[in-house]
């Protein structure tokens, strides 16, 4: 059995009452990127009283994913079965999708008005999402939700507590909406990961049992890697390639695979990375504003061969002022990410502080 | 156990807590505050009570909350 393979056509879920067990006895982790226990937070919104929401999380604003806009085209009703099995099961009666425009959000809206009542008292309401990478994290979906601007919370009150309109509110991502639909039609949910591929040629996605090992994944889509690959996307950790990862959830998070192409050099893809990071900071909190900004600024400055040792120390001292420091993990993951270049690469960026580049050598060797 | 909590969306880096409480928090690059060894809230010892108190009321922006913390 697969996730974009299953037939799509509403089961009625509305009504397991061991929904909760299967996800503890499945070990479903969230696929949104913090790979959480689904049962113990649905356990939490249960136990917050009547009259939550389930939110879908389909903003996937992570720029090299499109599992979720995926699922949503195809198994529409599987994930909308999922929220509603989640809904009856903590005594939420509404399920609100919050989807990125485009086919996703139209298919998802039209499966809405299909579903003829299958959902017992949960009703289904279809909303299209705010743009930007920020947007996705659950406390700003939530916000955006509400009718503000699409910004993290961060007073620390958690959504379970007051969420959507101050109702117990809990967010799962479309994928782990998809895999708890199947719980709740079959009783288990394939053992699998849902990555996209960035490929030279575009997003590829795929599903994978987990565990499958990335070189031998890679290799068998025929996607030849250069000095390493970035697991998790842009809020992701690299890996040099002659490294054998197995493709765990912990692992691929929200299941970006970009690889580097021979020649590329993983500083400078760092670079265009925490660019696009610091471009995408909602500049609410202080550390993000002004830390992300100088992150780029000393990652571009390594790519360019144009930083010392005592550069490299400052790049280092900046991702240390970047953790635990925001009404979200925006800055974190994104020094995260910067920290894991330094670490998968020590070579590369002592070439660079000699002006030099492994993966252009090795190209032109 | 007391813990200093900063609201990051809120805070504008004034500096009223860093100044007050420099035993538990200290102001980076950018004037905002750092809880000293890292982490998201600080832990308060009895006799920086009052001060933290003080810190709490005075920060012009409300962003800093004491509150109990679980175990």
């Amino acid at each position: 059995m697969m996730l974009t393979t299953s037939p799509d056509r509403p089961a009625g879920t509305a009504g397991v009452p061991d929904l909760i067990d299967r996800l503890r006895r499945s070990g479903l982790q969230g696929r949104g990127g913090a790979a959480r226990p689904v049962a113990a937070e649905l356990d939490r919104v249960r136990a917050a009283g009547p009259g939550g929401v389930v939110v879908v999380n389909g903003v996937e604003g992570e720029p090299l994913s499109r599992k979720d806009a995926t699922l949503l085209t195809t198994v529409p009703h599987l994930v909308l079965d999922g929220a509603v099995a989640a809904a009856t099961t903590v005594g939420a009666p509404d399920v609100v999708v919050c989807a990125a425009a485009g086919p996703g959000l139209e298919a998802v809206r039209r499966a809405a008005g299909e579903r003829g009542g299958v959902d017992g008292p949960v009703h289904v309401h279809v909303v299209a999402a705010a743009p930007g990478f920020v947007a996705g994290q659950e406390s700003a979906v939530v916000a955006h939700l509400d009718g503000f601007a699409a910004r993290p919370r961060g007073t620390g009150v958690p959504l379970w507590r007051s969420g959507l309109a101050g109702r117990p509110t809990v967010v799962k991502n479309v994928e782990t909406l998809a895999r708890t639909g199947l719980l709740a039609r079959h009783g288990h949910q394939p053992d699998t990961v849902l990555l996209t591929l960035a490929t030279a040629a575009g997003p590829r996605v795929l599903e994978v049992p987990a565990g499958s090992a990335l070189d031998v994944v890679l290799d068998r889509e025929g996607v030849a890697t250069g000095a390493g690959v970035l697991l998790g996307g842009y809020h992701g950790t690299w890996t040099p390639s002659d490294v054998t990862v197995p493709l765990t959830v912990d692992a691929v998070r929200a299941g970006v695979v970009r690889p580097l192409l021979a020649g590329e050099c993983p500083l400078a893809v760092t670079a265009v990375v925490v660019g696009h990071l610091a471009a995408a900071s909602v500049r609410q909190c202080g550390p993000c504003t002004f830390g992300l900004p100088r992150l780029h600024q000393l990652t571009l400055a390594l790519a360019a061969g144009r930083l010392d040792a005592d550069g490299v120390h400052e790049l280092r001292r900046t991702v240390g002022l970047l953790v635990d420091r925001g009404a979200c993990r925006h800055p974190d993951a994104s020094a995260r990410t910067v920290a894991s270049a330094l670490t998968a690469f020590p070579a590369e960026v002592a070439a660079h502080r000699r002006g030099a580049c492994l993966a252009a050598r090795a190209v032109a060797a | 156990m007391t813990e200093l909590r900063i609201d990051f969306a809120a805070c504008d880096g004034h500096g009223a807590c860093t100044d007050l409480l420099p035993d538990l928090l200290v102001a980076d690059d950018w004037g905002f505050p750092a809880v000293r060894g890292g982490g998201r809230r600080a832990v308060v010892p009895d006799g920086l009570l009052a001060r933290a108190r003080e810190a709490e009321r005075l920060c012009p922006v409300l962003a800093l909350r004491l509150g109990s913390s679980r175990g």
